[in-house]
């Protein structure tokens, strides 16, 4: 039992983090509000016409799209985690973002060249049919079963898609180039609610869905042949977590770029506090992913002066020192 | 039977290497004829035959030779076939040291740009090795990922600088990578870097090769691993210093040629690393004349084009290859 | 003999190799069942055919009189369990939790475990004697308690047969007898069949009823230990010449003096 009340604080706590690092997000910047005036204003009061304005209007979507991000990589980091058996995978490292991000450039650059201005809504698509395809190039590698090579596979794919962004890229002009680039390094570049919206509930679908796999992921915890012996459709079950994981990364891709780090760090993070336990591990990855983004968004924001820097930046910046630290303290390899 | 092989080989590529050179010489957004070379129609010719397109030509052939020669190194010495400057944050450290250097208003002139070049690789492969040192020593598997990351780490840190500072269209040209616009001094430089890495290369090609096995077998031999570790890597440090100050962040070419070799010719490090050399600099002399001939009137980018190359073969040797990573 | 499994004319194998070439075979219900052979003869592939991992080229197997490929994941789960080789525990679970998995096959959706359910769990660990690690993390036991752990979660699918491969690998002598005498008192007390791979001829005549013996993917003898362990099989299939003496309580072959025949072109 006392095992059972520790997991509980651990989610408590991260819980209560997540929540006072999205009220310093809504509360802090150019116009200082109270929390009491975000809480009256959250809670529907609508006296207060600037906290009115500044909380729904200006904040709160950098607040909604924080959550998507980060929630849905850290969940589809998890389970590509949890796939491969090796506890550094995640969509970038294995080239599903960079997939998607090629998608996403050579949407932007048809679209320039056609003189299509509103690409927002082709995007999503553009994203998605990038990110599978790296997804399935990942897992024609990942037949032979050994996660070394998973990784490496990642990492060439990534390497080769980025060459090809990089050629696209350079054709473009000055304007569209900074555009891309802020994308590929990760930032929320469209803050329309009702597109976040959207997102959001297709995240939140997604994520239901994986909530029903959870027994199945926890049999993959112990390895693919022990899977099969206690009765799961390993096979099938597969290809459904890929294809879920891979829909969760590119939500994530589609409202705030080629954001790395947070679905390796967050699982890890969520490893050492709840165990192998996906039960636990799910809604812990879902709080901590969510968390590194908030608090990354604030730094983004506010750290700088006047420059916003790319928010995928900042996770990069913030998160390394933990891979560093997990590198060294690692026991056993990670093969 | 294998050593017909290899003069086979041999041959072939410095044939190629002198065609590529050739070529590399008349193409351009002109292409000439090969009687300009020694009659030039006119002074504009001449002109630009002897201060752009050779000098070009001659850089991309020292830089090829460069980086393959440090990917040869990098994989013997880290037993792993997978290891290039690239891959492990080298290239990027030297590239992030130019953008610091840039942005601190250091003047990019040729000698301050090797400098702060050699010191961003050097900081950067020592941080490398650091992160993927455990108590038995070097771990193969940690290097390439504490490498990878920490290069995608870099790249992120040298945009970040060039986003708060303004200065995104010199991280443009940085990005780029390419021989355009090289001129004498630079290729003296790349001149004496690639003379000083063969000829260290050639002093201690057996000690290199022993590094291959394992590393209490190789202390057994009585060689001292910590010494030749030390040269081996100032000599990567230096090659893949010196082609990121003058061609930008080319990868992959460290691991693709080295790779091909072996296919090719299956042999030890001694046996294959003169042949890895001159491949390399046949690579890059054609990839360069590819570069600026393909499509007209651009230049394409060298470095988005061998990371596209170069991560393809990575891929199938991952995918379809037998061995990946000796552990 | 009735037979709880049948395997008639399989062929199995790995890609386009063939390594088991049409065999027939079939498992008696309520012994236990030894497969031994050399590294390499195809012990392995027959058991992820027997247990349906892999489904075999040609040829039919018949659990409970009914081909195994109708029965899906789940219900063939219910009536094999199975243990691998070396298995790998999650990080940071118990052994009340890793046995709980067992009951995966048993459970519809998210439904948290039933009453039924905990009390399998621990009747399990019981059978296991691991009931005061009930609560100790699995990757901090011994290497024989943890490999009894593995065991008490097969034992939770509560499924008549048990396969094992080689599950006493990597285990000191005393660990092994251990996990052997366990396997006796399951198939005694519990009337489980049980598959087992064993590397040890000695402790396979010793503690299985059945022994089939498998040389480069054929099935070379099969029967009682006293039928197959003998100096033929022995200098036929493993190529060692040996004295075979009879335990004098139970009657069982037991091997002594070995020598290789293999440089002796035997």
């Amino acid at each position: 039992m006392k095992r059972q009340m520790k997991l509980y604080v651990g989610l408590i706590s991260a819980a209560v983090i997540l929540i006072v690092a999205s009220l310093c997000l809504l509360a802090v910047g150019d116009i200082q509000l109270s929390f009491g005036q975000v809480f009256k204003t959250l809670l529907g009061d609508r006296s207060d016409n600037i906290a009115n304005i500044v909380v729904w209007q200006f904040r709160f979507p950098n607040l909604l799209a924080a959550l998507i991000t980060g929630g849905a990589l850290a969940v589809s980091g998890l389970i590509l985690q949890t796939l491969t058996r090796n506890p550094l995978a995640d969509s970038s490292i294995l080239g599903i973002n960079a997939g998607a991000s090629l998608g996403a450039v050579v949407l932007l650059s048809v679209a320039s060249r056609i003189g299509l201005t509103d690409t927002s809504q082709w995007l999503p698509f553009s994203a998605l049919i990038g990110a599978l395809i790296s997804g399935c190039l990942v897992m024609l590698v990942n037949r032979q079963g050994s996660p070394i090579r998973v990784l490496l596979g990642g990492v060439a794919l990534t390497s080769a898609l980025n060459g090809i962004i990089l050629m696209l890229e350079l054709q473009m002009n000055r304007f569209n180039f900074e555009k891309i680039l802020v994308w590929l390094s990760g930032s929320f570049w469209n803050k329309d609610t009702a597109f976040l919206l959207k997102n959001g509930a297709v995240a939140l679908v997604l994520l239901i869905v994986v909530i029903f796999f959870i027994p199945v992921l926890n049999s993959f915890t112990l390895g693919t042949k022990m899977a099969l012996g206690i009765g799961v459709n390993v096979k099938t079950t597969q290809r459904i977590l890929l294809l879920l994981a891979v829909g969760l990364a590119t939500v994530a891709i589609s409202v705030g770029g080629a954001i790395s780090f947070v679905g390796l760090m967050a699982p890890n993070i969520a490893k050492r506090f709840m165990g192998e336990r996906i039960q636990y591990l799910l809604p812990m990855s879902w709080l901590l992913g969510s968390c590194i983004m908030v608090l990354a968004e604030f730094v983004a924001v506010n750290g700088f002066g006047n420059a916003e820097l790319p928010v995928g930046l900042v996770v990069a910046v913030i998160t390394m020192p933990y891979f560093i630290y997990q590198l060294f303290t690692q026991k056993t390899q990670t093969v | 039977m294998s050593r017909t092989k290899n003069g086979m080989l041999w041959l072939i590529l410095v044939g190629l290497l002198g065609l590529g050179i050739v070529l590399n010489v008349l193409g351009g957004p002109k292409w000439y004829s090969l009687s300009q070379l020694w009659q030039p129609s006119s002074q504009l010719i001449h002109d630009v035959i002897w201060t752009m397109r050779i000098p070009r030509m001659l850089a991309s052939v020292f830089v090829g030779i460069l980086l393959a020669m440090s990917g040869a190194l990098l994989q013997t010495i880290s037993r792993n076939p997978l290891a290039d400057p690239s891959i492990l944050g080298i290239n990027a450290g030297a590239n992030l040291a130019l953008i610091i250097g840039g942005v601190t208003g250091i003047a990019l002139s040729i000698a301050n740009t090797v400098w702060l070049a050699l010191l961003g690789a050097g900081c950067a492969f020592l941080i490398v090795i650091f992160l993927s040192m455990s108590k038995n020593g070097l771990d193969p598997l940690r290097l390439i990922l504490g490498g990878t990351i920490f290069s995608g780490f870099v790249s992120c840190i040298s945009f970040a600088v060039s986003m708060i500072t303004n200065t995104t269209q010199q991280f443009k040209n940085l990005l780029v990578g390419g021989f355009s616009g090289v001129n004498y001094q630079q290729v003296l430089l790349l001149a004496i870097v690639t003379v000083i890495v063969l000829a260290g290369v050639t002093a201690f090609r057996t000690g290199f090769t022993l590094l291959a096995m394992d590393e209490k077998t190789v202390e057994g031999l009585g060689i001292s691993v910590r010494t030749l570790w030390l040269f081996a890597a100032i000599f990567v440090i230096l090659a893949a210093g010196a082609s990121v100050a003058v061609g930008g962040n080319i990868g992959f070419v460290g691991l693709g040629i080295p790779q091909l070799i072996n296919v090719l010719h299956p042999g030890s490090f001694k046996q294959n690393i003169g042949l890895t050399a001159v491949a390399g600099g046949t690579f890059m002399v054609f990839a360069d004349l590819f570069a600026k001939t393909a499509v007209a009137g651009i230049e394409l980018p060298l470095a988005g084009l061998s990371a596209l190359i170069g991560g393809c073969l990575l891929f199938a040797i991952v995918a379809f290859g037998r061995q990946v990573a000796r552990s | 003999m009735a037979a709880i499994m049948e395997a008639d004319n399989i062929t199995a194998g790995y890609g386009r190799r063939v390594i088991i070439d049409h065999q027939t075979l079939t498992i008696p219900a309520g012994k236990i069942t030894g497969l031994i052979g050399p590294n390499g003869s195809g012990k392995s592939t027959l058991f992820n055919v027997l247990n349906g991992f892999e489904s075999p080229m040609s040829g039919d197997i018949k659990l409970f009189g009914e081909p195994i490929s109708q029965f899906s994941h789940r219900k063939r789960a219910q009536k094999i369990a199975c243990l691998p080789q070396q298995p790998a525990a999650a990080a940071g679970i118990t052994v009340s939790e890793l046995v709980s998995y067992g009951r995966y096959c048993h459970r519809r959706g998210l439904n948290r475990l039933s009453k039924k359910d905990h009390q399998i769990i621990d009747e399990a660990i019981t059978a296991v004697h691991l009931d005061e690690f009930k609560e100790h993390i699995v990757s901090n036991l011994s290497g024989g308690q943890r490999q009894r752990a593995f065991v008490a979660m097969t034992l939770a699918q509560d499924s008549p047969i048990m396969m094992l491969d080689e599950p006493t690998t990597y285990l000191d002598l005393t660990n092994q007898l251990d996990i052997l005498n366990l396997l006796k008192d399951l198939n005694e007390n519990y009337h489980k069949t049980i598959i087992v791979i064993l590397h040890d001829l000695n402790q396979a005549a010793q503690y299985c009823d059945h022994l089939i013996c498998l040389v480069d993917g054929e099935i070379k003898a099969t029967g009682n230990p006293t039928d197959v362990i003998t100096s033929d099989v022995l200098a036929d299939i493993f190529k060692v010449r040996a004295d075979i003496i009879y335990d004098k309580c139970t009657n069982c072959p037991q091997i002594l003096n070995c020598q290789s025949l293999a440089g002796s072109g035997g």
